[in-house]
């Protein structure tokens, strides 16, 4: 099961995506489960990159192996404008949709392969 | 921009280990001389484990099943009824 955990700032918008776990769908080279979520979160890194213009290796840290974990901080603060800060948690939101609906899915028996938690942050971003 | 891996979230199955993998020392069993060889009496003839090869004419059996002759001379692969199979040497002419 990964366990994909998102931090919200007090203003509701998403600060952090921190995942880890093994989907455990397949073997490795077969599982569909976990590429899809390796695609959803590399696309968060690299298109905070696009948006932001700060490198997605700045903002991300991938662990790979048995204890997997991989985590992406949108850095708000470092982001001038008010319209980059929105396009950023506007891609967090997509990708943040991207999970629940991978968590949606389970195999015929109901076996669930993703689960999404959400905290909120005591302190508010700039 | 970051390269995807593709899966990463993949469990890699350990490589197992297994409880086989002993051998022992090969016996390099076997006929050691062939059908129609010349040989000097004392000769081993046959390595085996029982009797698959029976000793023939002029051929002794050592504690171990091995074949050997006992005399100088040709050797001689026969067969003893429908299944059996013996071994004999013949003086050469």
């Amino acid at each position: 099961m990964i366990t994909v955990k998102i931090v919200r700032d007090t203003k509701r918008r998403i600060t952090g995506m921190f995942m880890k776990g093994h989907a455990g769908y397949a073997r490795h080279g077969k599982d569909i489960v976990c590429s899809s979520a390796s695609t959803l979160i590399y696309t968060l890194a690299n298109s905070i990159e696009t948006i932001c213009g700060v490198a997605a290796e700045d903002i991300s840290r991938i662990v790979p192996g048995n204890d997997v974990m991989a985590e992406v901080i949108i850095p708000y603060d470092r982001i001038k404008d008010e319209g980059g800060k929105d396009r950023a948690s506007v891609v967090a939101e997509t990708i943040y949709t991207g999970f629940i609906t991978l968590a949606s899915a389970t195999n015929s028996n109901g076996k669930k392969y993703i689960e999404v938690k959400e905290e909120t942050e005591k302190h508010t971003e700039v | 921009m970051l390269k995807l891996n593709l899966q990463l979230f993949a469990h890699k199955k350990g490589m197992g280990s297994t409880k086989n993998g002993r051998d022992s020392e090969s016996k390099r069993l076997g006929a050691k001389k062939g059908d129609g060889q010349f040989v000097v009496a004392g000769n081993i003839l046959v390595r085996q484990r029982g009797t698959k090869i029976h000793p023939g004419k002029n051929v002794g059996i050592g504690s171990d099943d091995t074949l050997y002759t006992k005399i100088d001379g040709r050797v001689k692969y026969e067969r003893v009824g429908s299944s059996k199979k013996q071994v004999s040497v013949y003086p050469a002419e």
